[in-house]
């Protein structure tokens, strides 16, 4: 019986964990190449998720609609940096924080223009299917939206580490001044940086939206997403794996545990929590970038 | 006396790689530090920039690979040719792509980066097939076979002359015709300072790589260079063979350290000096 509470516990936590790691992970993208916190990261994901639904509408291939709108995710990424955040190269980073705060505000007020606030249903793009594992019933969506999730960041981890492309966005987020000196542009990985975040937000939408009902406040999904990369390290990519793990399988737990005795506030304030004690214990997070002090 | 080692060739000379011609440089568009500089390094050289703290050696370098510009500085006067080419005050990207490349002073790797990764960034500017990328590295791994060892190594954790050398390696990925190196002895023992200007001309002499070298040690900068230039308060006050150089009484006496009279230095000595640099700042 506790076993079955537990492997429940476990596996809606991991699903959780997924969409942490997924927002978590354009967090990081963006933030590595030109020390950007993109606040707006959930305004993105909420965007690319009625996008699709918009054009699911029309009645096109639900896969042909997914990869026009993570085209479209991409195009608006590199619009939202050549706009908004170029013409702020050598400002302070409180400055260009502010810009996204803005970014989110503006994303956010299109969003309940254009979408409205009425929930509306996801298609299961995903399948609808129910396993069944030691008892338990599976949705199928949840299991291919981790996967995909997994997928997507192991795949960023290697493009960041073993491709020439990815390992000149790696230079860029150590020092904008020695990339330059070698030759590598730094305007151009910031503006690959923020596609392939646009591109990221599709693929957290359809790995996490499927057979959801939603509506744009699924944007503040990315506050929770906030402490995973503070746990995970803001300069890391494949650590966001487990910072989301920890944090998904913790609330679960928070919510099953202790949420009947504080009327459903631990799972909220769990994430937080651990954001604190994490920036207390460890500052750069698990897997972040520690400056090597060598004399 | 430059014109004196030109004119020793018969034909016209060729122009050279470099010329660096009455540039003025101000930061933020008022900080005037460099006045009327000029100076050339021709095809194969080894041309070495003296001077001391503050006199602006290092903006004479950041200015030629318009580094400067992160720092809001700009060439305001003059011009700056690489190659028959403007390059002043041009973006730092292109000009590493024509075949100039700084080593920034201090040794700046990328810490969190292996010491392979490093390299295989530097090779951004040409667009090098796996197997011109792989030569490149061991051409790299040939100068400098210690960085072949520890490849995978994280290069925030090498030793200092490692990662001097690990910057210097860097710069010869993008396939430079002009390397400027900043202060490559900074900070490094005696040792580790004589091995690697001993690759520094031997990447001069087995690859053709043209060098500008700033150095606060004249002694051993002197040592590889063909020729030099002294810089103080920002204007040259000296230039020279190495030979002219090694035998100027003032270099002698403040740079290298041996009086003329070859024994200890006396107050009067530099009072006199004083006087001399007012005159020639």
């Amino acid at each position: 019986m506790l076993m079955e509470t537990l492997l429940r516990v476990l596996i809606g936590g991991i699903a959780n964990g997924a969409i942490y790691a997924a927002v978590a992970v354009g967090f990081s993208v963006i933030y590595r190449s030109g020390r950007v916190f993109n606040i707006a990261q959930g305004e993105l994901l909420m965007i690319a998720t009625f996008m699709c639904m918009a054009l699911f509408g029309t009645g096109m291939n639900h896969w042909l609609a997914i990869l026009l709108t993570a085209i479209a995710m991409g195009l608006l990424g590199l619009l939202i940096e050549r706009l908004m955040l170029r013409p702020l190269v050598g400002q302070s980073e409180m400055a260009l924080f502010m810009a996204t705060l803005g970014l989110l505000l503006i994303l956010n007020g299109l969003g309940t223009i254009v979408f409205g606030t009425e929930p509306r249903l996801f298609p299961d793009v995903l399948g609808t299917e129910r396993w069944r594992l030691g008892g338990i019933a599976i949705k199928e969506s949840n299991v291919l939206g981790t996967a995909l999730v997994v997928v997507t960041v192991v795949a960023l981890a290697w493009f960041f580490r073993s491709t020439r492309t990815g390992l000149f966005m790696t230079a860029v987020a150590e020092s904008h001044q020695i990339a330059r000196s070698l030759g590598v542009s730094v305007t151009r990985s910031i503006g690959l940086s923020w596609a392939i975040s646009g591109v990221v937000a599709t693929i957290a939408a359809v790995a996490f939206m499927s057979g959801r009902s939603v509506s744009p406040d699924i944007a503040t999904i990315a506050f929770v997403a906030l402490p995973v990369v503070l746990l995970s390290g803001l300069e890391t990519v494949g650590g966001v794996l487990l910072g989301g793990l920890i944090v998904g399988v913790g609330q679960s737990m928070a919510a099953r545990w202790l949420d009947p005795y504080t009327e459903g506030g631990a799972s909220l304030i769990f994430p937080f929590a651990l954001m604190m004690v994490i920036l207390i214990i460890k500052p750069q997070g698990l897997f972040g970038w520690k400056r090597v002090e060598r004399i | 006396m430059q014109q004196a080692s030109q004119n020793t060739n018969p034909s016209a000379p060729p122009p050279p790689l470099l010329s660096v011609t009455n540039v003025e440089v101000r930061y933020q568009g008022s900080i005037l530090v460099l006045k009327n500089v000029s100076l050339t390094v021709g095809e194969g050289e080894i041309v070495a920039l003296l001077g001391s703290n503050g006199a602006g050696k290092t903006t004479t370098l950041k200015s030629i690979s318009s580094l400067i510009q992160s720092e809001e500085g700009e060439v305001t006067e003059g011009q700056i040719f690489f190659s028959d080419a403007p390059i002043h005050n041009q973006d730092p990207v292109v000009t590493v792509r024509r075949g100039l490349v700084q080593v920034m002073e201090g040794r700046r790797v990328l810490e969190h980066m292996s010491v392979e990764q490093n390299l295989i960034v530097a090779s951004a500017p040409i667009k090098a097939s796996r197997q011109q990328l792989n030569a490149a590295l061991e051409e790299v791994y040939g100068i400098f076979p210690i960085l072949s060892s520890f490849r995978h190594r994280q290069s925030g954790y090498l030793s200092g002359g490692q990662q001097q050398m690990l910057v210097i390696g860097r710069a010869l990925m993008a396939k430079p015709r002009l390397l400027l190196l900043d202060e490559p002895s900074l900070g490094l023992s005696p040792i580790i300072v004589t091995a690697i200007f001993e690759s520094i001309a031997r990447i001069n002499r087995e690859l053709g790589t043209s060098i500008l070298l700033v150095e606060q040690n004249a002694k051993v900068a002197l040592n590889i260079a063909h020729r030099g230039y002294v810089l103080e308060n920002g204007r040259i006050v000296m230039e020279g063979t190495r030979e002219e150089l090694l035998g100027n009484e003032d270099l002698k006496e403040f740079y290298l350290g041996i009086s003329a009279s070859g024994g200890r230095r006396s107050f009067k000595d530099i009072k006199q000096y004083r006087r001399r640099r007012r005159w020639l700042g």
